[in-house]
């Protein structure tokens, strides 16, 4: 069982459709997948085939105390799915609450889950800081930090270092991905390219484009790759899961001659 | 009048029988008339005017009728050429099925040798042996007689046919074995068979009759003996290819020399050098080290516009004396760099060139010059007109890939004029680019090198430039390499004056005298034409035993060049460059060596544009006689064959098979004046990047950069997608990790394939952008001879062949084309009067 957490400090950068896709992509390989859906945005369903955000999902039954994992269902890719679900705030109170007494009650939730060895579960978190993000940090095997390309994102430096200290995955599965990024735009480039002097080699080298393909996808409830298997957007994030499972897909890229100066 | 019978009876009478005899002839005559459309009380001359001028109408005209069974026989013909040379093939098969045999099984013989052992085995013994002060010279010696004796017994047919025998099995596997002694055996074994053909060339046939025979016999002698140098020569030019590897840079970007870029240009236009300056701006190397200037001997506005506007120096001076090398020279006068790279104007540099060239310039403190190879990405006429581009190695290939590597090895590389880099002080302590000679290049490095520097050979392409665009001025930029060199060997001979090694003589000398090759050519094209022509004799001895000398000779070294050569020059291939160039240059050069003050530098256009296909009648003027001669003799041949000289077949035989190859290469020749039409202005050039497709609503698709140039891409997009000619859309190519964009339009969409994109106006920084993402890439270079064929001989002389053959059936066109238009057919007249 790999615990993968999507994680972000910033809100819209694409972390649910990034779960969705990677959860999608692993599926049609065949690799056993669970999505679970931290975030009380519960619009992960819609990503994965339900034409309306699901109806039950697991916190309003982990509130209540009863088994958490009723509310799950499959899709047709074979991508099992765990809505968050609609909840009113006192829910959200009551599980934050919970996960105050018990910090481990979302690791022991997840192992105890009638789920096959290798199954990988992609962890759809709130924007951090939160409780559920920080309880996903601390029980995932790897985290995948969701940025734009744009000045917030430079700026976010000191939270997604603060994110990283407090997971407990190794240094070399923790990355970080650049989203919605379009090389037409001067302010999109220059983000990019300080991004890169900051992170250096824990910023993936692909970059998920800013692509219409992917919002009619959505439109469709359906993912890129499936339905415009030639999208940009598609390529980069079959990129980026053949990074998350190990695999080097592409020969690396030339770095620099040694002492060159950069430009 | 004559007494007519009673009618009822119809006995004949004589006048009547003669009525009756004439009967069918009149009718035959009234059916014709009809046929022809003339009337009874027509004048005689009708009929003929109705036969051969004007037709009654087209249906009836008489010579397209008389000619239907010409016709017939030509198709007839056809078929029987056709299914004779079936026969032919499958006879030849039949007859070299046993030869194949024998060359698998020295084929498999080959893999059973193993050449790391005996290489091991040969260190063991050998190194202890050599130890031996003198035994080194006592094996030379010993190894000299031998090559000697071998060269100069005598063998009776028999003899000579096993000994051909042996060498061919030799030859056979070792050609199969890897490494660079097997290479060498090879060439040794080719250089005995040719030691003896010229020994008993020598000793055995010149013996003539008359003076004439005498003199012509002389000559070709000479011619043969001129070849024997070359390839001796060549022998130890290219005896040990260096393959130096570039050096790594030592020490912190602070400490690196700086370089000054020149960019000379005459009357290119301005399209062709910026792509040169936006690739040198985009140089790695510390951006206050390296400068670029654009040394135009042009003194145009705008280019000093485009020089202010990119940021680079502009550099001019009053006069264009000494026409490059003068500018050079003028700019070495205004700039400061420790290091001096120099570009012709349309030679794109990549990335990488100053972080390959400069590490040797470190290591060795004596290193004057450093030469990357030229490489063309369109293609030259040859390959143009004869449609070999990318499949054969073009002419350059040789010289860039195997002999300035072997010159490399004994120091001995010499500059040629672009993509190198110079070090100032040794260049100012000879006086700068030479100016003596119209081959300003490479008597420069004499110069370095009698002074004692080195030079060094780098066989990495980093830098590509455009091909000559016709084949006059190819022709063109051949003579003044010709002349130059010629006038390199009387005012500054590589033999005479000090400084140099041996090997940097020998090597010098073969560069140079291998200019020389226009009259030897001539005279071999010519040669049977004294026996078929006039029966003179101009080679005393029988055609057997020339056949049994002359053939090992042949297959010895083609089976060595291929095998050393193979891959920077496909074998028969040298014959073709060196026919199409032979009559051109055999005036400069001999002029040259004369009196070498003659002569003037003449420019090489760069980027002009051949927009319709035509035939160079001018260039191709000496091969029409040189083709037609040689039918010529070809028919008097068979004439001798058949009737006149029926006793000495072989002779005449042999010199009809050589008329025959001679023609072959003209034709090929001819094929190379058909210039064939240039479709784009900016060149493509071919290659697979990854890049991407920013439509206008949004979506954005992954796709494979075919080809690309300054002015447009090729993209392979997914089937089905939705574009229309004139779409706006950007199109994403890399930079390392970096994605750059630039704005296109759709030119060409033919669904799966290609689609064409012509780029937008561009910023500088995009125009920078692009010529990174494309041309200044390190490897763009890199697979381009992944493309070639294998170097396979009889397939080559195959393909030469029906070159030659096409060539003609393109000549043939074109005059028929050419006399049309100035002869145009009567009834296109007649017809052209009527609406008068």
């Amino acid at each position: 069982m790999r615990v993968i957490a999507v994680v972000s400090p910033l809100g819209g950068s694409g972390r649910t459709t990034m779960v969705a896709h990677l959860a999608s992509i692993g599926a049609r390989q065949g690799q056993h997948t669970l999505a679970v859906e931290l975030c009380a945005q519960n619009l992960l369903g819609i990503h994965l085939g339900m034409p309306r955000p699901a109806s039950q999902g697991w916190a309003a039954l982990a509130a209540t105390g009863s088994w958490w994992a009723d509310g799950s269902f499959d899709n047709t890719d074979g991508v099992c799915v765990l809505p968050f679900g609609p909840a009113a705030p006192e829910t959200i109170t009551t599980l934050h609450q919970l996960l105050a007494a018990h910090p481990q009650w979302l690791q022991d939730q997840l192992e105890l889950l009638d789920v096959p060895e290798d199954c990988t579960i992609l962890l759809d978190t709130p924007q951090w800081p939160s409780p559920l993000a920080q309880a996903a940090l601390r029980c995932a095997d790897a985290v995948l930090v969701v940025m734009e390309a744009s000045a917030r994102g430079c700026a976010s430096t000191d939270a997604v270092r603060a994110m990283l200290q407090a997971s407990s995955a190794a240094p070399n599965v923790q990355g970080i991905a650049v989203t919605r990024f379009d090389p037409r735009r001067a302010s999109h480039r220059e983000a990019l390219s300080t991004l890169r002097q900051q992170w250096g080699s824990q910023l993936l080298p692909y970059t998920v484009h800013e692509d219409e393909n992917l919002s009619r996808a959505l439109a469709a409830s359906q993912c890129v790759n499936g339905m415009a298997p030639h999208a940009q957007s598609a390529h980069d994030l079959q990129g980026i899961f053949h990074w998350l499972s190990a695999v080097p897909p592409l020969p690396p890229l030339p770095a620099p001659a040694a002492g060159v100066v950069a430009p | 009048m004559t007494d007519q019978a009673p009618s009822g009876t119809t006995t004949p009478t004589p006048a009547t029988e003669q009525a009756d005899a004439l009967v069918p002839t009149r009718k035959a005559l009234m059916w014709l008339g009809r046929q022809l459309e003339v009337g009874h009380e027509a004048p005689w001359w009708m009929w003929l005017w109705r036969c051969f001028v004007l037709p009654p109408s087209p249906q009836r005209a008489l010579r397209p009728w008389l000619l239907r069974p010409v016709r017939g026989l030509w198709a007839g013909l056809g078929w029987a050429m056709r299914w004779l040379w079936r026969v032919l093939a499958l006879a030849l098969t039949l007859v070299f099925w046993p030869i194949r045999l024998f060359l698998r099984a020295m084929d498999r013989l080959a893999t059973h040798v193993n050449v790391g052992k005996g290489m091991r085995l040969a260190d063991q013994w050998l190194t202890p042996a050599l130890e031996i002060p003198g035994l080194r010279w006592v094996i030379l010696a010993v190894g000299a007689v031998t090559g000697l004796v071998v060269m100069t017994t005598p063998f009776n047919w028999f003899g000579q046919l096993l000994f051909m025998l042996l060498c061919w099995g030799q030859s056979l596997v070792l050609r199969r074995l890897p490494g660079r002694y097997p290479s060498l055996a090879l060439a040794a074994i080719s250089l005995l068979a040719m030691g003896r053909y010229a020994w008993w060339r020598l000793t055995s046939s010149i013996e003539f009759d008359s003076v004439i025979e005498s003199f012509l016999g002389y000559g070709l002698l000479a011619a043969e003996a001129y070849t024997w140098l070359v390839v001796v020569l060549g022998f130890i030019q290219t005896a040990w290819p260096l393959h130096r590897s570039p050096a790594e840079l030592q020490g912190a970007p602070a400490s690196w020399p700086t370089v000054d870029v020149y960019i000379p240009t005459y009357n290119e236009p301005l399209s062709v050098v910026r792509t040169t300056v936006l690739a040198s701006m985009a140089l790695d190397w510390p951006k206050d080290k390296v400068k670029v200037f654009i040394l135009d001997d042009g003194r145009r506005e705008e280019f000093r516009a485009f020089a202010e506007s990119m940021g680079v120096g502009y550099i001019v001076r009053p006069d264009n004396n000494h026409a490059k090398a003068g500018n050079l020279n003028h700019a070495l006068g205004k700039t400061d760099g420790e290091l001096v790279a120099i570009f012709d104007c349309d030679h794109i540099p990549t990335r990488s060139f100053l972080t390959t060239a400069v590490g040797w310039f470190q290591r060795d403190p004596k290193c004057a010059m450093l030469q990357t190879p030229h490489h063309f990405f369109s293609p030259d006429p040859f390959e143009r007109n004869l449609g070999t581009f990318r499949r054969v190695p073009n002419e350059g290939a040789l010289f860039y890939g195997l002999i300035q590597d072997g010159n490399d090895f004994w120091n001995a590389t010499f500059f040629c004029g672009s993509c190198a880099v110079i070090r100032r002080g040794p260049l100012l302590e000879v006086g700068g680019i030479a100016v003596e000679t119209v081959t300003e290049d490479a008597h420069t490095a004499l110069k370095l090198h009698r002074r004692g520097y080195t030079t060094a050979y780098i066989n990495e392409t980093q830098a590509a430039g455009l091909a000559t665009e016709s084949l006059s001025a190819h022709v063109g930029q051949r003579i003044r390499w010709a002349r130059g060199m010629a006038q390199i060997f009387r005012v500054d001979n590589p033999f005479l004056g000090k400084g140099l090694t041996l090997w940097q003589r020998i090597c010098y000398a073969n560069a140079m005298v291998h200019f020389f090759f226009g009259l030897p050519r001539l005279v071999f094209l010519t040669a049977p034409m004294a026996f078929l022509f006039f029966e003179w004799h101009i080679i005393n001895a029988g055609a057997i035993m020339i056949a049994l000398y002359v053939l090992p000779y042949i297959l010895q070294s083609n089976i060595a060049n291929a095998h050393v050569q193979g891959e920077h020059r496909h074998t028969f291939w040298a014959e073709v460059y060196e026919t199409v160039l032979a009559w051109y240059v055999a005036l400069p050069t001999t002029v040259a060596l004369i009196n070498p003050r003659l002569g003037k530098f003449n420019v090489t256009a760069k980027g002009g544009l051949v927009d319709e296909p035509y035939f160079d009648w001018v260039i191709s003027r000496p091969y029409t006689v040189l083709v037609l001669l040689n039918f010529a003799a070809f028919g008097m041949g068979l004439l001798r064959l058949f009737f006149w000289n029926t006793e000495e077949t072989a002779t005449v035989l042999l010199n009809l098979l050589w008329t025959v190859y001679s023609i072959l290469m003209l034709g090929a020749a001819l094929g190379v004046a058909s210039e064939a039409r240039q479709v784009r202005r900016m060149h493509r050039v071919a290659t697979q990047l990854p890049a991407t497709l920013y439509q206008d609503d949004g979506t954005v698709l992954r796709a494979l950069c075919l080809d690309f140039s300054m002015t447009g891409v090729g993209l392979q997009l997914p089937e089905g997608t939705p574009l229309a000619v004139g779409d706006k859309v950007q199109v994403g190519l890399w930079r390392n990790d970096t994605e750059c964009t630039f704005p296109a339009t759709v030119m060409l969409h033919r669904g799966q394939s290609a689609t064409g994109f012509q780029f937008d106006p561009m910023t500088r920084e995009q125009q920078i952008d692009l010529v990174q993402c494309t041309f200044a890439r390190p490897d763009t270079w890199r697979q381009w001879n992944d493309s070639h064929d294998t170097d396979r001989p009889l397939h080559g002389l195959q393909e030469i062949a029906q070159l030659g053959v096409l060539g003609y059936r393109k000549f043939w066109t074109s005059l028929v084309e050419s006399a049309r238009s100035r002869w145009p057919l009567r009834k296109q007249r007649g017809q052209e009067r009527l609406p008068a």
